[in-house]
């Protein structure tokens, strides 16, 4: 009876994120493990007037591998795409086509109805839009970023001539997308630029990791990862690194602010959209970045998430303590 | 537990029906009504090591004959085999000819049940019944008349001079193929303007279902000049009617039902494929050979046929004669 719990969450997911319009043909992708969630969200659209697919495919193994063929055709020819998968499809070559034929694509990756259900969906999506946007504006016309945090976080970075990206979890344009219900404004910094200590103390929602135990220090040199320390999790990144072989997957590519109201602390267990959300967080994303503005195309790419950070932005003062000054 | 007693139906399908390969992409359509059976042939087609399965689920289509959305015609486009469990029909699409053009082996299940999957039809070895299957189409294709006729009173002639029969033996194994089981049947569409005769009636009507009071559908010149009898006959006509096109009136295809396994049951393909049976269908015939293209085709079946082609017999009172096996 969960999916009772789900519907007010998935009345939001159809409504104010996928911005769904009666007659609106709408094309859920799901996979064998997420289909409960299809069908809460089908339910909703389906009574909302919108004409309703479903295409259901076995689940990726990683995040970012290819839906199946049938589904990559299918995406191109929808106008709304909900993407309720267990493994990303956010940074595939289906999802940069059908946006390119102009869809609207929304991701809702790792879902499940706990999530649909979570307080997550509780945020005004709306209200939270132009905030999102302002801080998004901010990075755009920023040179320097610098990032502290009472773990030890120490970063400085150049963002001169890149542009902030506001993730609203809105999608009401052709050609759109944004991933649910993570709220987050972000850049990706000038390549080689970023220098100091970076230490994750709150969640890597990637890879298998979630909650972190011990906190993840990284040493940054020149925009690369030079050092990874840590217990078990930083030997595991260090392990799934050293099999790629592809000296790209060590670049910083990303830095980001959650924005979710609703959302005050990272759990692990919801997956990425959750925890990157989460008020009063930043992280940062190493690997490719040419899908959010930089250069580097790399095998992977993953976000490691610090609480209470403190940001400052040529000197001004964007977040203290994991606090919005704006 | 219905799923356990529909996986050795399902089997048959992936493995007799589509000959489904190892590492082959398998695609199933299906809608909101028919999901239970795609999810059984989901598991079969897993089983025998396809590549990627995938499921699309639409909104019933509102009649047999309506397009699939265009997400899942780019769908099927893409497949190597695709399986059509569905209420409504698409087989007579542009979404499933064009897969077809592509070479994609296509098996349709309109009017798709559980029970289907269990017992009927879907008992059938079809590949052992697709000799005899092909054998009278060739028939049909050789032949300038054919007459049938029932101890109810049924007696119709037709002219086939020139036209192919076909023959639909549930098998699609070969590229762009199709198939509709549990259906085995051969059929043809005959010369439209020279249907002449009565028939009667007492088998089912597809749309309509098993025929209580049977219907006498009286022909001249090709068209359906009369239609009598109880509720189904009223039930012909206003669906006719409804489809506001005097070409539904043509006799549109002469078929003979070739499923040893098959029995009337008010369900499309189980009714068609019954063995014995023949079927006149009102409507479109331009799909196998025919002239006409209307909004409908409504197959109407008579139990226990006799049919003779150019004055020898194939079919009497249900059994098959002078065809070797």
């Amino acid at each position: 009876m969960r999916e009772v719990l789900a519907t007010r969450g998935a009345k939001v997911i159809v409504e104010d994120c996928a911005s769904i319009r009666e007659k609106e043909e709408v094309f859920i992708v799901a996979d064998f493990e997420t289909v409960s969630s299809a069908r809460v969200i089908a339910e909703v659209a389906y009574a909302k007037g919108a004409e309703v697919t479903i295409g259901i495919m076995s689940p990726r193994k990683v995040d970012g591998h290819e839906p199946t063929e049938s589904i990559a055709a299918a995406m191109r020819e929808a106008k709304v795409i909900l993407m309720l998968v267990s493994k990303s499809l956010a940074h595939t070559k289906a999802t940069n086509r059908a946006l390119a034929e102009g869809a609207r694509v929304l991701s809702l990756t790792a879902i499940s109805e706990e999530l649909i259900a979570s307080e997550a969906f509780e945020a005004d999506f709306r209200k939270q839009r132009p905030i999102c946007q302002k801080v998004a504006d901010l990075f755009t016309q920023a040179e320097e970023v610098k990032i502290t945090t009472p773990a030890g976080t120490n970063l400085k970075v150049s963002v001169r001539g890149r542009k902030g990206n506001a993730h609203s979890c809105i999608v009401d344009s052709p050609g759109q997308f944004s991933a649910a219900p993570n709220i987050e404004a972000n850049f990706s910094p000038v390549e080689g630029t970023m220098e100091g200590i970076f230490v994750a103390d709150a969640s890597i929602p990637y890879l298998g990791i979630g909650l972190l135990s011990t906190p993840v220090i990284f040493t940054i040199r020149k925009g690369n990862v030079f050092k990874v320390e840590g217990g078990k999790e930083a030997e595991k990144i260090k392990r799934i690194w050293e099999e790629q072989h592809d000296p790209n997957v060590y670049n910083i590519a990303q830095v980001a602010v959650g924005l979710n109201p609703r959302v005050r602390a990272v759990i692990g267990r919801l997956g990425c959209n959750y925890d990157e959300g989460a008020f009063g967080t930043a992280h940062i994303g190493i690997g490719t970045s040419t899908n959010i503005g930089g250069k580097v195309k790399a095998s992977s790419h993953f976000d490691a998430i610090m609480n209470r950070p403190t940001m400052e932005l040529d000197g001004k003062v964007l977040l203290k303590d994991g606090e919005l000054i704006v | 537990m219905k799923e356990v007693l529909m996986m050795k139906g399902a089997g048959k399908l992936i493995d007799m029906c589509a000959g489904v390969k190892r590492g082959e992409n398998v695609c199933i359509i299906t809608d909101m009504l028919t999901l239970n059976v795609a999810k059984v042939l989901a598991k079969a087609a897993v089983g025998k090591d396809a590549n990627e399965v995938t499921i699309f689920i639409m909104e019933p289509r509102r009649a047999h004959g309506i397009e699939p959305p265009e997400s899942i015609a780019a769908a099927m486009k893409n497949s190597d085999v695709v399986f059509i469990p569905t209420s409504k029909s698409i087989a007579h699409t542009k979404a499933t000819q064009r897969a077809r053009e592509d070479g994609v082996r296509i098996v349709t299940i309109a009017e798709v049940t559980d029970d289907m999957l269990i017992s009927g039809g879907i008992q059938a070895n079809f590949k052992e019944q697709a000799a005899v299957t092909q054998k009278i189409a060739n028939m049909l294709t050789e032949a300038k008349k054919a007459e049938l006729s029932t101890k109810k009173g049924t007696s119709l002639s037709l002219n086939l001079e020139g036209r192919k029969g076909r023959a639909i033996t549930g098998l699609a194994t070969q590229p762009g193929e199709y198939a509709s089981p549990p259906n085995i049947e051969a059929s043809i569409a005959p010369i439209e303007e020279d249907t002449n005769g009565v028939i009667i009636v007492d088998g089912s009507i597809s749309g309509i279902g098993v025929v209580t009071s049977p219907v006498k559908i009286t022909f001249e010149k090709g068209r359906a000049v009369k239609i009598e009898g109880g509720r189904e006959a009223d039930g012909l006509k206003s669906t006719l009617a409804s489809a506001s096109d005097p070409n539904v009136y043509f006799a549109a295809e002469l078929g003979l039902g070739l499923n040893p396994f098959c029995t009337l049951k008010g369900l499309l393909l189980e009714d068609e494929g019954t063995f014995g049976s023949a079927h006149i269908a009102l409507g479109s015939n331009a799909d196998f050979g025919g002239k006409l293209r209307t909004p409908v085709h409504i197959d109407n079946i008579m139990c226990s046929a006799t049919v003779k082609l150019d004055g020898i017999l194939v079919f009497e009172n249900g059994k098959l004669k002078n065809v070797e096996t």
